[in-house]
């Protein structure tokens, strides 16, 4: 509940100092709010976005279910997309995905047992030049091989293994 | 608008500037199939069914979207077109389930139809069907979403033409399917008005009450009005071997006024024919329990009882012309009651200087003054076609109420505030000046207290100008017509003609009381005699809404109760009581207005059980306008309680506090 006041204010906050004409168009800052400070993108907070926004609650479900990137099934704390498109895809960009999903044990699309990880696969994020890319979170990862994916990914495990609660917000 | 000619197929056509070339060989007699594409909607060019070949155009076009342009030559017909036509068609069903055998909609499927009629024969595509196996179920509508072609009709519908927005797509690509937010129709605000259901091309969109209950080429239809409230609805009744399966609206083809928009009650509420409040026989108070009579006996009483004492009667305006005749002849008093009362109040004031007029001549001006609250409670359907006379037609709507409405998002501009001062506002009269307007009255206005009061600004201040008063009920109007209405029983014996025991239990009267009705509830259990009656499925008759054409009512389905019947073998009544003046009982300070909405009316909550599994419950709600607090008592059913509020403010809808 305090979490969704947290929410409520913080909506409220964006749509004071929108940038744009209507209020439909705060929907995807929104949801990107939700996605970024929570596991999964609920019912709860999408009608608090379309109460806050004045659109109907089925408009900002349709917006969060379609685009990849809103997640409204449970995610790790980090997202993991590996990209398997063009240029990363005739670098090695499946062998990095399937080298990742092995060392975890999961499939892509999955999240490792212990809530760290979700892996995906990612399509172009425009790091072509540094094929192949895989992003954690919002931080980029190029010129990768498998080995290299691992480590990096291993190393953020190390770190939050130190920390006491790895699930904080 | 000057016309121009297209040529279509060889031939010439006339077209309109802004016309689709889909509308004008839709007006000529040349066939394009459609999916997505729907006389009601706003077109969308999302099935590509419709392609065209137009000469100079590299490539083929959507008919539904193109608009014609003079000395357009169009094919619809060469063999260009023919094949992608049919590849579009076989894509389509290629991932559509074809359960034709178990669907409800097959018979009257429009992919069928055109599937025959266009798709190619040979199947060229091996890959398998990708099925989402996802079947959504609300109280009443279902979606099976395997059988869906996204053609976006229902969300258009729903979104656009009904204002809800209650449908959308989830997912994307081949995983994407219709439904409403988090799978839940109730939460996401459905008001099951059934449109949607009515435009799906497919049988994803499902009347769960029909599901499995019949073949469409097997029903038998019986084109009927809708009495339960005063829109007068034109509908299909769909019956198989006597007894009702569905009712369908069918919007595009319906040219009845309300163009085959229903609400909740005309579309779900025909399972009153077979509610379990049904009345069979007469029954008569014996000591201090019921017993059942035969229709001669009741007769006996009803002779014995009205030759010695005075009577009065109390006539529902939800009854056929023929039937209130039929009382107005057969029972000769001057004292006469109905819940008509308030409308007539209304109409006698303002028709001395406005011109009362039809729904339809009220459509043809540019703008319309909607006078009145809750619109969209009392008659729902007449709230859509306002709807969308702005969204198809581009008029303009200038609301004046006390309450916020649906209306309000479409409104030119929303005057919330006091009716009276915003009547006579100088604001108002600027936004007139030199246009083309007409009054439509309706909602709640007829049950304050200063309803009186508005009708006599409103016929001051627009003298001369066309008004359509919206009646409450089916027939009011010509219930204010007939009688001159009081308000309050004084007799020995009264009797009353109800459609719903609500209105007999809100103006109880009499020491001796005969009730004509369809149901037996507690209310109907106060009365001393009861007689059974039809319900509006079960009736032939006429009803006058405030136009010269009368509404025809056609019985669907055969019954052996019936008013009509009854009333012709009664003998004459009269007597020469005269008129006791109406006294009426105004409260000093009200705070709180009670709205019946849609599912209460007629106390359709109670007798039918598909209405009833969608209506909420009673509440009070709170409103700030302008500084000042007001309440509204919500009411979705009827109940003891809620009657005894009414009956203390009784013809008046307003209480005071507690």
């Amino acid at each position: 509940m305090d979490n969704l006041n947290w929410l409520v204010k913080e909506i409220e906050k964006l749509k004071r100092n929108s940038p744009y004409p209507s209020a439909r168009s705060l929907i995807m800052p929104a949801l990107w709010i939700v996605e970024k400070h929570f596991p999964e993108i609920l019912p709860e907070h999408m009608e608090v976005i379309a109460k806050i926004l004045g659109v109907k609650p089925v408009e900002v479900e349709e917006i969060a279910r379609f685009y990849a990137m809103f997640h409204t099934k449970k995610k790790g704390k980090y997202v993991v997309r590996v990209c398997t498109n063009l240029s990363c895809m005739l670098n090695g960009g499946e062998s990095i995905l399937q080298a990742i999903c092995d060392h975890f044990g999961v499939k892509p699309g999955e999240t490792t047992k212990d809530g760290l990880f979700t892996i995906e696969e990612a399509e172009c994020m425009g790091l072509c030049n540094g094929a192949p890319a895989m992003t954690v979170n919002e931080t980029r990862f190029t010129n990768l091989t498998p080995q290299k994916a691992i480590a990096v990914l291993e190393e953020f495990k190390r770190k939050e293994n130190g920390k006491d609660n790895p699930q904080e917000r | 608008m000057e016309s121009f000619t297209i040529i279509i197929d060889g031939k010439e056509c006339e077209a309109f500037p802004g016309e689709t070339v889909l509308k004008v060989a839709e007006r000529n007699g040349i066939v394009i199939p459609t999916f997505c594409y729907h006389k009601e909607l706003r077109p969308e060019g999302a099935c590509r069914v419709c392609l065209v070949e137009v000469e100079g155009a590299p490539r083929l076009v959507t008919a539904c979207t193109l608009k014609a342009i003079p000395n357009m030559v169009v094919r619809t017909n060469t063999p260009r077109v023919r094949k992608a036509r049919a590849t579009i068609i076989r894509m389509i069903l290629n991932n559509h389930a074809l359960e034709c055998k178990d669907c409800d909609k097959s018979g009257e499927c429009e992919l069928q139809m055109t599937g025959f009629r266009h798709a190619s024969k040979d199947i060229k595509y091996k890959e398998e069907i990708r099925k989402k196996r996802i079947l959504i179920e609300g109280k009443l509508i279902a979606i099976n979403t395997d059988r869906c072609i996204l053609c976006r009709r229902c969300i258009r519908m729903c979104g656009e033409n009904m204002g809800n927005r209650v449908l959308g797509i989830m997912e994307r690509g081949y995983k994407a399917y219709i439904s409403p937010f988090n799978g839940n129709f109730e939460e996401s605000g459905c008001e099951h008005c059934g449109s949607c259901i009515d435009v799906c091309p497919v049988g994803s969109l499902l009347d769960r009450t029909f599901k499995h209950k019949g073949r469409p080429w097997k029903l038998e239809k019986t084109w009927t009005t809708c009495t339960l409230c005063g829109s007068g609805c034109y509908m299909e009744v769909d019956t198989c071997e006597g007894e009702i399966k569905r009712v369908m609206g069918r919007i595009g083809v319906n040219h009845g006024e309300n163009k085959g928009y229903l609400c909740v009650n005309g579309k779900w509420g025909w399972d009153i024919v077979y509610s379990k409040y049904r009345l069979k026989k007469p029954m008569l108070k014996r000591g201090s329990g019921l017993e059942e009579i035969s229709f001669e006996e009741a007769m006996k009483v009803i002779e014995d009882k009205l030759k010695v004492g005075n009577f009065e009667v109390f006539v529902d305006s939800s009854l056929t012309c023929e039937e209130i005749d039929l009382i107005a002849d057969k029972f000769r008093t001057k004292n006469v009651i109905s819940d008509a009362f308030n409308y007539q109040r209304f109409l006698e004031k303002v028709e001395e200087t406005l011109n009362i007029c039809s729904l339809k001549e009220a459509f043809d001006s540019d703008v319309f003054v909607v006078v009145g609250d809750f619109l969209e409670e009392s008659n729902p359907v007449t709230a859509t076609l306002l709807r969308l006379k702005v969204i198809q037609e581009h008029k303009r709507i200038i609301r004046v109420g006390e309450f916020p409405s649906k209306l309000d998002s479409i409104s030119y501009k929303v005057f919330i505030d006091d009716m009276e001062k915003t009547l006579t506002s100088e604001s108002l009269n600027k936004l007139l000046h030199g246009k083309r307007f007409s009054l439509i009255v309706g909602g709640t206005i007829y049950d304050l207290i200063k309803s009186e009061k508005i009708a006599e600004i409103v016929a001051e201040t627009f003298k001369g100008a066309s008004i359509h008063p919206i009646p409450p009920e089916s027939n009011s109007y010509y219930v204010a017509k007939k009688f001159r209405i009081k308000s309050k029983f004084n007799s020995s014996v009264s009797i009353y003609f109800v459609n719903s025991n609500e209105k007999f239990a809100l103006s109880e009267g009499g020491e001796f009381k005969i009730l004509f009705t369809p149901f037996y509830d507690d209310f109907a259990s106060r009365a001393d005699l009861i007689i059974p009656t039809d319900t509006f499925l079960e009736k032939e008759g006429k009803i006058h809404p405030p136009s010269t054409t009368k509404k025809p009512l056609k019985s669907a389905v055969k019954t052996e109760i019936s008013l009509k019947v009854f009333l012709q073998k009664l003998p004459v009544f009269s007597q020469k009581l005269e008129p006791t003046p109406s006294s009426l009982i105004i409260p000093e300070s009200t705070d709180t207005l009670v709205v019946i909405s849609k599912h209460a009316k007629g106390m359709m909550s109670t007798y039918s059980n598909h209405v009833a599994s969608v209506s909420g419950r009673n509440k009070t709600l709170e409103f700030s306008i302008n500084g000042t607090k007001k309440k509204i008592l919500f009411v979705e059913k009827f109940d003891g309680k809620v009657v005894e509020i009414l009956k203390s403010s009784y013809p008046y809808r307003e209480i005071g506090n507690g």
